[in-house]
């Protein structure tokens, strides 16, 4: 019986000395990576609409646009208190996963600016959503239209060039901020007396 | 054996990589680029040199018996640490290495120097062939990680090279320019060498795992 | 309810192929797979070693971890828990059968270093996957590894007979095939939108 009970202990000892090392070094971690994490966000919203102050979570929006399910966060951005416009959070179906979508658009209905956040894309053909040759056809866009993806140079005001070999991350990455427009036109008319 | 000798064993004479075909998994995976094998390799090494170091501390004060689930239990609070760590200050890393990280556990090297040098050899020697055998494997990483980079997305580090004159060859920073460029590698440094690569790989860790299973069995 | 488990199957099997697109498990892979039979014999152990793991660390993720909080526990918990679930495996099977043992009993103590089996139980937490889609994902990730160490001991055994350079002999020309294998299993990719 002894034999059995001393190498039972010891290994206990041991998975209670580590865990609670663990415990120890992630009281200190805990902290650092949820600052890190809302640090991030927040970079995020501002990089898409690079005048606002500050933003407010909002809430209650959920079935007031079709598409908004793809819509994960919404804020409205500020300039000294008042409403500039609105960031969305969108995560539509890519290629291999979702990808993660940070869309600014201000009160005139026109997008300020698109940014790729976390996703799954092949690398070098999908992973290039990120880069600004495509992410930047959005700037300026209206909510009015839908934007349809081409795969010639874009001719009307409402399309968008696809990444050559990435048409359905392409085309992802616009049904996103289509959906993040829609959304947009939606608060914008209900807000239109503040 | 020296310390410099064990220290020059690690990254030269059984590299762990090239020479002795341990812990695949993360030399095929993360290679995509020359950073993220730095990253994997330096994480590992912090692991190795940490679970070295306590496990040959240890090593008169762990029973036969339960040996391989305490080396285990040692290991995976690194890892823990090593992650913990990754996530609040390197995130970008983090995110690079994604579920690789977590499953440095499982990398036979660990378990390997673990199980043949640590248990065996004091501290000081134990930290000096972590670091070794950490460094080698970074090395290999870097190789791999460099000439797919290069081939795969015509940069290093991240910077742009042929000034996109040359069009890369994408496949070989997918799965299938994974196996390939380590498949030559390996030929290369055979044939260099004229030495054939010993068989070791699994094998060693098949080695391993037999005796994981009766050390928990008790 | 069946064409999700068909798409999910397809998916585990064929365009993310936990060895040859994931890259999990790639030591038995290469170290094991040089007969089919013994490639088919490893490949049942590890399905069933992973149905059990992803089943159990599931719950004990949901009842334990999550509910007091200690999620950075988590790669211990899962590590030991596989290790101690490989142990007693072995045990019901020698109890059970004693065929069944002798057919997959070497294999099961190589299954707790093998990393995909760490792998799917960490992808079944991240996805947050409820239990049943874990327990079919612990399924369907095993039949990829399986299918693709099977393919592979089938070139392996030509292998033997094929005239290589002295110096691609042995590991280089296993992987350099594996690549391309890797490649033809790149075609599968967009079969399900």
């Amino acid at each position: 019986m002894r034999d059995m009970m001393k190498p039972a202990i010891v290994l206990l000892i041991i998975c209670l000395i580590v865990g609670l090392s663990l415990a120890a070094v992630n009281s200190v971690t805990k902290d650092v990576i949820k600052d890190r994490a809302a640090k991030d966000a927040e970079d995020k919203r501002k990089e898409v609409m690079q005048q606002a102050e500050g933003f407010e979570k909002l809430e209650g929006w959920k079935d007031k646009a079709e598409g908004a399910a793809l819509v994960k966060e919404a804020y409205k951005a500020l300039i000294s208190g008042k409403t500039a416009g609105f960031v969305f959070n969108v995560s539509p179906k890519g290629y291999a996963g979702n990808i993660e979508i940070t869309v600014g658009i201000n009160t005139e209905g026109k997008i300020t600016g698109v940014k790729i956040g976390e996703h799954k894309e092949t690398p070098g053909l999908g992973s290039k959503a990120s880069e600004p040759a495509f992410i930047n056809q959005f700037k300026n866009k209206g909510t009015e239209q839908k934007l349809g993806v081409v795969k010639k140079k874009p001719s009307n005001e409402n399309e968008i060039e696809a990444i050559s070999g990435a048409t359905i991350t392409s085309r992802a990455v616009t049904q996103g901020v289509n959906a993040a427009s829609e959304l947009a036109k939606v608060l914008l008319k209900e807000g239109a007396g503040e | 054996m020296s310390l410099f000798k064990t220290f020059k064993n690690g990254i030269i004479d059984e590299n762990p990589t090239i020479k002795l075909v341990l812990g695949m998994c993360p030399t095929l995976a993360v290679t995509t680029s020359a950073i993220n094998g730095v990253g994997m390799g330096l994480s590992t090494t912090a692991v190795l040199i940490g679970s070295n170091v306590v496990i040959s501390l240890l090593r008169k004060l762990i029973p036969e018996k339960v040996r391989i689930p305490a080396f285990i239990t040692v290991i995976a609070g690194f890892v823990t640490i090593v992650q913990m760590l990754l996530k609040a200050y390197v995130p970008a890393i983090d995110k690079a290495l994604g579920i690789f990280i977590p499953l440095i556990v499982v990398n036979c090297i660990i378990l390997a120097r673990a199980e043949s040098f640590a248990s065996k050899n004091g501290p000081a020697a134990s930290a000096v062939d972590g670091i070794g055998m950490g460094l080698g494997f970074t090395i290999a990483l870097v190789a791999i990680g460099s000439v797919r980079e290069i081939l795969g997305n015509g940069s290093i580090f991240g910077i742009k090279l042929f000034a996109g004159a040359v069009s890369p060859a994408l496949v070989m920073i997918l799965p299938p320019g994974g196996f390939l460029v380590f498949g030559l590698i390996m030929g290369a440094v055979n044939k260099a060498t004229g030495k054939k690569i010993t068989m070791s790989g699994c094998a060693g860790c098949g080695g391993q795992c037999k005796k994981i299973s009766s050390g928990i069995g008790g | 309810m069946i064409s999700q488990i068909v798409t999910a199957f397809l998916s585990a099997v064929l365009i993310e192929n936990f060895v040859l697109v994931r890259f999990l498990g790639i030591c038995p892979f290469l170290g094991v797979s040089k007969k089919t039979n013994t490639a088919l014999g490893m490949g049942a152990a590890v399905v069933f070693v992973m149905a059990v793991a992803s089943a159990v660390t599931w719950i004990v993720h949901k009842q334990v971890l999550e509910a007091f909080g200690l999620e950075y526990l988590q790669t211990i918990t899962f590590i030991l828990v596989i290790a101690a679930l490989v142990q007693l495996v072995e045990m019901i099977i020698k109890k059970l059968s004693r065929a069944l043992y002798n057919a997959l009993g070497v294999y099961l103590p190589l299954i707790t270093t093998n990393c995909a089996v760490l792998g799917v139980c960490i992808i079944n937490v991240q996805k947050g996957f409820s239990f049943v889609n874990s327990l079919f994902y612990g399924i369907f990730a095993g039949a990829g590894f399986t299918l693709a160490i099977v393919l592979f001991a089938g070139i392996r055994e030509r292998l033997e007979f094929a005239d290589i350079p002295e110096s691609l002999k042995g590991f280089p020309i296993s992987l350099i095939s594996a690549s391309l294998v890797s490649l033809a299993f790149f075609g599968f990719q967009g079969l399900i939108k």
